[in-house]
């Protein structure tokens, strides 16, 4: 990958390779995708003070307590926010840690799912991604 | 115009433009590099990332694992099993589905 450098990858949820379908070795995005989502991540970091970070892969049932565990594995979870993503379950899981949620209301995250989802409803996985980290940075400036 | 002539202006030179157009709108297609689609399998490896930026390259220690050391690997079927460990702290967010 190109920006390979630039992200941190975990294997964290991977269960290893499917035997009865392949599975790719890359990510869904292209480079170009993973540009615009690394631009649009730095730029909620940067705007907000908080670590955004987005999971793409598969979350085991049940989905919000997985996504919460990954959310704790972040080093600051209190200050982070997490974008979990599973496209083969079609669920989309935000979790905001304990700081984070005072500038992050719940009503303003379902918002942003509403638009991300939308977008993943289209198949644009990385449109969506970075239409809620604007929302969701968006929001959390204007507390 | 001879049979030949006929031939080549009303059957070869339409297939070969038929052809060239066919190429265009498949072509393209076939060299795109696979997408997810909505109801489709997602086979694509699980990807996590934080921003190149962000201030977790200053604790890099925490993120990276000190040398030599591995992680115990998750046991087949535990995918990203909640962390009972970690200590539970109020969290808020959202979920949707599609």
């Amino acid at each position: 990958m190109v920006l390979g450098e630039q992200q941190t990858a975990h294997d964290v949820a991977d269960t290893g390779p499917d035997a009865t379908t392949a599975v790719s070795v890359d990510g869904p995005f292209t480079s170009r995708q993973l540009f615009r989502i690394d631009k649009a991540l730095g730029a909620a970091d940067q705007e907000t003070g908080f670590t955004f970070s987005i999971y793409v892969g598969a979350l085991a049932e049940p989905t919000r307590a997985t996504a919460a565990g990954l959310h704790s594995q972040l080093t600051d979870p209190g200050e982070s926010v997490l974008i979990a993503i599973s496209p083969e379950q079609r669920i989309l899981e935000i979790v905001t840690g304990e700081h984070a949620a005072h500038r992050l209301p719940d009503r303003a995250c379902a918002l942003a799912a509403l638009s991300m989802t939308a977008a993943f409803g289209g198949g644009d996985l990385a449109g969506g991604v970075v239409t809620g980290l604007q929302m969701l940075s968006n929001q959390a400036r204007s507390h | 115009m001879t049979i030949t002539q006929t031939v080549l202006v009303y059957v070869v030179i339409p297939a070969a433009i038929a052809g060239v157009l066919a190429l265009f709108v498949f072509g393209a297609g076939a060299r795109r590099a696979p997408r997810y689609r909505p109801g489709r399998p997602f086979a694509f490896a699980p990807v996590w990332f934080v921003s190149a930026t962000a201030k977790n390259q200053a604790n890099t220690d925490h993120v990276a694992l000190p040398a030599g050391e591995e992680r115990p690997a998750l046991p087949a079927g535990a995918s990203a099993a909640p962390a009972a460990a970690q200590p539970a702290t109020k969290k808020g967010g959202a979920r949707g589905t599609w």
